[in-house]
């Protein structure tokens, strides 16, 4: 009799991993604290993606943000900020994907296929959303009077709750 | 296009997006702003997240749709895409019936499937007595980003029957109750036979093979010899299929169920060979009967009761039962010289009293009883000397009671034996 092991799969935990590791040393280019902070968030991101928790998985996630939030305060350059985040956001869904899929199935099934397309999927929509601001930050590039930062930041909210409705 | 449920996946992403736009605002850093931005383009991918129509078939392959029992079945399941869109995210687990085992590979699938692209998972599984139906194949699809999810299920009908030959490797001694057509079973009636009786005075018509001619010499008088008439006795199995008998000792032991009617299979067979009358009745919420006979087709039907009728299956019933009227309706069915072989667990009192009721009513009873009880706990231990004093009951009021350990039935109807009185 074949038990099945609800935990996260390994094909995502080794994504997952990989794409938090590879954010920190994005994060190493910005301050040493923001490095350290994607450093503990990686060791989270393992720790529950090993015990199968979803909750320090989520949590891993909230320190990636604390990180970017940190580096970004403190003039983080913009690319490897774009870049730091858009790891993050990878790391952090792989790793969540891979407990669902783990719950679903267990880790005795073969899910790369799955796994390899959900990644892929996620990771073509990050690209494209950050070659996109990156793309709309070059042309508007120069110094900007505060109400348009206000301005932006009205736009962002009203961005968000259409998006989110 | 449909649309699932929300799977709540990036819920709290939003407040993430406000927080690092808001702190972007504050120390004017616009790399924080762009932050936010590739937030909200996330937001926007989640929100045009959905599920295209799903609309899948199953198919089922067994290797061999009629195995022995124990034999290794492989299964392949293979899932195809007849919708129009592609699957992005989909996850098959099969529903494999209760009672079979799987023995190797998942009975599960993840992958993305294309319009028209089959998927197809291996698993293997232990063939158990009985007929299994495969359930319904549970189906979880989710969009690309995992925010939305639909959960169907899609039905292929697959059935693995296992019946397992009727061999009698044990021979299960009868009492004395008998019919009128000659048999195996020795009996008190004086007549022909095998085994010496008595001698009776001559009567006229006695044959005169059967004269005893030494007397005749010596006292000049004509005695006749008498032997053990032998008869055919008509037998009903009776199988404890009530759910207090689906007992077993461990996880991935056998259930007392089981062994009961392997006991009863092979008790069947052999009294079928000795040209005796058989027949089987479940007691249990499945009703079950069938009448003594003998015959080639009365063993083929039993052999396919035993294996598929729902009352013998390894999983415990759940419909309702009256214990008493099942008895009536038994006592009924019953002809007054049937002979009963009742094999139950005892494992609580009821089972008892309807072996002494059958009894009672001059059905001459044996118990075949599979042990299901353990000495690892207290209770377990309980349990064991509850049981023990059952069948000591049992045996005082006459009935025969074969206690059934882990040896093989053989053996443990060799040890029992001994103890019997004809």
């Amino acid at each position: 009799m074949s038990e099945i092991t609800r935990k996260p799969t390994r094909t995502g935990t080794a994504m997952a991993l990989s794409v938090a590791g590879l954010t920190t040393f994005t994060l190493g280019f910005t301050t040493s604290t923001a490095a350290v902070g994607g450093l503990v968030a990686t060791v989270a991101l393992a720790a529950g993606l090993f015990r199968g928790s979803r909750r320090i998985v989520d949590a891993a996630g909230g320190l990636f943000f604390l990180s970017l939030l940190f580096a970004g305060a403190t003039g983080a350059g913009t690319e490897a900020l774009l870049l730091a985040a858009l790891g993050s956001i990878l790391a952090w869904d792989l790793a969540e994907n891979a407990h669902s899929v783990g719950e679903h199935l267990g880790r005795e099934t073969d899910t790369l296929r799955l796994e390899l397309v959900h990644a892929a999927a996620t990771l073509v929509v990050l690209a494209v959303g950050a070659a996109v601001v990156y793309g709309a930050d070059r042309a508007a590039a120069g110094g900007q009077p505060i109400t348009a930062v206000v301005l932006l930041l009205v736009g962002v909210v009203a961005l968000v709750t259409v998006v989110t409705r | 296009m449909s649309r699932g449920f929300d799977t709540e996946r990036w819920t709290g992403l939003d407040g993430l997006v406000l927080v690092a736009a808001g702190a972007g605002v504050f120390t004017r850093e616009a790399s924080l702003l762009l932050a936010a931005g590739l937030g909200v383009v996330v937001l926007g991918y989640v929100r045009v997240a959905a599920i295209p129509e799903v609309s899948l078939r199953i198919e089922r392959d067994l290797s061999d749709a009629t195995p022995d029992p124990d034999d290794e079945v492989e299964v392949t399941l293979r899932v195809t895409n007849e919708g129009s869109g592609t699957l992005f995210d989909l996850r098959v687990v099969d529903g494999v019936p209760p009672a079979l085992g799987v023995a190797d590979g998942p009975a599960r699938l993840g992958t993305a499937l294309r319009p028209g692209a089959t998927a197809t998972a291996t698993y293997t599984v232990t063939a158990v007595r009985g007929e299994h139906a495969w359930d319904e194949t549970v189906v979880v699809v989710r969009d690309p980003s995992g925010a939305v999810e639909s959960r169907e299920t899609v039905s292929a009908e697959t059935t693995l029957r296992c019946e397992p030959e009727l061999a009698a490797t044990a021979d299960l001694p009868l009492r004395g109750l008998t019919s009128k057509y000659a048999g195996r079973v020795e009996t008190d009636v004086p007549g022909s036979g095998l085994e010496f009786a008595s001698i009776r005075e001559y009567r006229h018509g006695d044959p005169i093979r059967r004269i005893d001619w030494n007397r005749r010499a010596r006292t000049g008088e004509l005695a006749t010899v008498e032997f053990r008439e032998e008869r055919a006795a008509s037998v009903v199995l009776v199988v404890d299929t009530r759910p207090e008998a689906h007992v077993a000792p461990g996880d991935e032991a056998e259930t007392a169920v089981e062994r009961s009617v392997d006991a009863a299979s092979v008790a069947f067979s052999a009294l079928l060979d000795s040209g005796d009358s058989v027949g089987v009745a479940a007691f249990g919420p499945d009703e079950c009967w069938l009448a003594p006979s003998s015959g080639a087709d009365h063993r083929a039907r039993a052999r396919r009761l035993f294996a598929t009728h729902p009352a013998f299956a390894p999983t415990p019933p759940d419909g309702a039962f009256f214990p008493s009227v099942a008895v009536r309706r038994l006592r009924r069915r019953l002809a007054s010289d049937a002979q009963v072989i009742f094999c139950s667990p005892l494992v609580d009192d009821y089972g008892v009293s309807v072996a002494r009721r059958l009894e009672a009513y001059g059905h001459a009873v044996t118990v075949v009883s599979p042990d299901p009880t353990t000495t690892a706990t207290i209770g377990a231990r309980l349990a064991r000397i509850e049981r023990d004093l059952r069948l000591r009951e049992l045996r005082r009021s006459g009935v025969r009671v074969l206690d059934w350990g882990d040896e093989p039935l053989g053996v443990a109807l060799a040890r029992a034996e001994a103890g019997w009185s004809r």
